[in-house]
């Protein structure tokens, strides 16, 4: 069934862990030897300064990216070289940093493809479209739209052509996408980055919607502080492909490398000595 | 606007049913020859949008499958005896299983890179059938028997007229209905994002198999009309410039689109034609010259509609309709 429900996992256990992850291209070491976990229903943020590796580990999440060294588990299973169409069908879904949605398809052709997993015609019923894969697509625009569409409010959008959209509503169709795999680990790449305030709280409820009502278990990697601070319950922090500590938001916020990482050599330098300095 | 629509649609279905049966008593034989062209040109085209249109894999080749279609009819019917009706899907198969070879190398190869692959695909195969005699005849060719159904041989053009009608449509409505399923939204998306698609779970290699499929066993359908209609196959008439037409039509008609591969392959059939026409008062020596300056054109062609309207024939269509009557704004905006 498409859209089922994904809250299996109770809470308390991690959905996703990382272990001793490493990714190189050619000399250079994007991650070194990450380690985290995420709990099954939270919300957890990915921090870091630019290039720190946060888009590179959703990669080796999502399988774009191959690691040389290190396991990915998600949901009890080993997933580090399970090729990236067969992780959809887990329940792996993600969203892009530069939106990538299909130009070449409406709004609603688009979410569709987020339910391809689930869906089961093949080439000749779908050729001669009778009976069953009629079925399919009937029913999968009824559930799309009570589960997904509605509540992202962009029923009115439906016909027309992605490329046309403003920013904000692509990011938001993007988003839509994801949820139309149903999935169980929802991995968001900077999901209000150059929004307005409107729309940023808007997402922002989204988010603890989904996590809240369907269980959903995410991870972001997001800029905006407030954002981080105010949604998740676990923050990461990445710089140079390491994890320079993970916690609570306020245990985060208060930490001296985190503000080293942030704030810069000088900074680093005067509260911690040289052992913390990352390659410069 | 809504409730008018399958009325309409309805409508236009009817007239245009009624158009197709009546029509070979109103055209003479040239007018026949020319439509049979076209529907097998339309199916061909069809399968070349699907490949290159709408999965974004560009083939130099499509001419060369249209050869392995036609060859296999010929073959099927002359040395295993097979009736036409089963000659003609084996064909179209025979086509698809190498189309999917011939497609193998999409699985590392993007864009200019493959389109070479297949145009290497294409001098394979198009030396094959030069050289492969027994099979294929060498430089003459294999003649073929006229195709038969239920003891009636369809040795004009007006038998072939029906046949070929018949299965121009049912290919043109396989082809749209591909575009209301997960199937057609697969080749779409491993078109535009190859990336993204995978991570929502498309098996790229498994769709752009289908596709090179799909695609050569329509090129290999039309291939075998090819030889129950002028029922003859020699390796001249599947060469790399067919490759060039349907590309051009494509192209010309509008890419991903099944009525852009209907109205290029239409446009291109009748430019010769057209071209001959104006000529034809000149004398010969004009004549004389419309061969090379055909060549010329197509080439031009595809150049001036990439530039001006890529989307093709179809996007002038569309242009045009929204300039006029309100109740083609209205249609399209819901």
């Amino acid at each position: 069934m498409p859209l089922a429900n994904p809250a299996e996992a109770g809470h308390g256990e991690n959905l996703l862990e990382v272990d001793n992850l490493c990714l190189r291209f050619g000399g250079l070491t994007v991650l070194d030897a990450v380690s985290l976990r995420v709990p099954a229903g939270g919300i957890t943020a990915l921090i870091g300064p630019n290039g720190a590796g946060k888009s590179s580990l959703f990669n080796a999440i999502s399988g774009c990216y191959r690691p040389q060294v290190g396991t990915i588990t998600f949901a009890g299973r080993e997933i580090t070289r399970l090729p990236t169409s067969r992780r959809a069908a887990l329940g792996v879904a993600r969203t892009f940093q530069n939106i990538a949605l299909f130009p070449g398809l409406t709004v609603l052709d688009n979410i569709k493809l987020g339910s391809h997993v689930h869906l089961h015609t093949g080439l000749l019923a779908a050729g001669f479209y009778l009976g069953r894969a009629r079925r399919e697509e009937l029913r999968l625009h009824t559930e799309l739209e009570r589960d997904v569409i509605d509540q992202l409010g962009i029923r009115d959008i439906l016909r027309v052509p992605v490329a046309t959209l403003p920013y904000g509503q692509q990011k938001r169709v993007e988003l839509a996408r994801a949820l139309a795999m149903g999935p169980r680990l929802l991995l968001l790449d900077e999901p209000v980055a150059g929004m307005n305030r409107p729309d940023r709280a808007e997402m922002v409820r989204l988010i603890r919607n989904l996590q809240q009502q369907r269980g959903m278990t995410v991870l972001l990697v997001e800029h905006d502080m407030g954002v981080v601070m105010d949604i998740s319950e676990q923050v990461i922090v990445l710089d140079f492909g390491r994890v320079i500590t993970a916690g609570t938001p306020a245990a985060v916020r208060e930490d001296a490398a985190v503000i080293a990482a942030y704030l810069g050599t000088e900074a680093q330098q005067s509260q911690h000595g040289a052992d913390e300095q990352g390659p410069s | 606007m809504t409730d008018k629509r399958p009325a309409r649609s309805a409508a236009a279905t009817t007239l245009l049913t009624v158009a197709v049966i009546t029509f070979p008593m109103a055209g003479n034989s040239y007018h026949l020859h020319m439509v049979c062209l076209i529907g097998i040109n339309v199916i061909s085209a069809t399968g070349l949008n699907l490949l290159t249109g709408c999965a974004g894999l560009v083939s130099l080749g499509h001419a060369a499958f249209m050869g392995v279609g036609a060859y296999g009819v010929a073959w099927f019917g002359t040395h295993l005896g097979l009736p036409f009706y089963l000659c003609l899907p084996l064909g179209g198969l025979l086509a698809a299983g190498v189309g999917m070879i011939a497609g193998l190398p999409s699985f590392r190869l993007k864009g200019l890179y493959l389109a070479i692959a297949s145009l290497a695909a294409q001098f394979i195969l198009s030396f094959v059938f030069n050289e492969w005699e027994p099979v294929t005849g060498g430089r003459s060719g294999v003649t073929l028997a006229p195709a038969e159904i239920a003891g009636l041989r369809l040795t004009t053009e007006r038998e072939m007229y029906y046949l070929i009608a018949v299965i121009t449509v049912a290919a043109l409505l396989f082809a749209r209905n591909l575009f209301r399923t997960r199937v057609g939204r697969a080749f779409i998306a491993l078109r535009d994002r190859d990336i993204a698609a995978e991570v929502l779970g498309v098996d790229l290699r498994r769709y752009k198999l289908m596709a090179f499929g799909v695609s050569s066993f329509y090129a290999g359908v039309a291939g075998g009309l090819m030889a129950y209609f002028f029922k003859v196959v020699a390796p001249g008439q599947f060469g790399f410039q067919l490759s060039l037409f349907f590309l051009a039509a494509i192209v010309v008609g509008g890419l991903g689109t099944v009525q852009g591969a209907v109205l290029g392959a239409i446009f291109m059939t009748m430019t010769p034609e057209v071209l001959s026409w104006v000529a034809g008062p000149f004398g010969p020596v004009a004549t004389g010259f419309l061969a090379p300056v055909r060549e010329v054109l197509f080439g031009l062609l595809i150049i001036v509609f990439l530039i001006f309207e890529p989307r093709g024939l179809v996007g002038i269509g569309s242009r045009v309709r929204s300039w006029h009557p309100r109740s083609w704004a209205q249609r399209r905006s819901r």
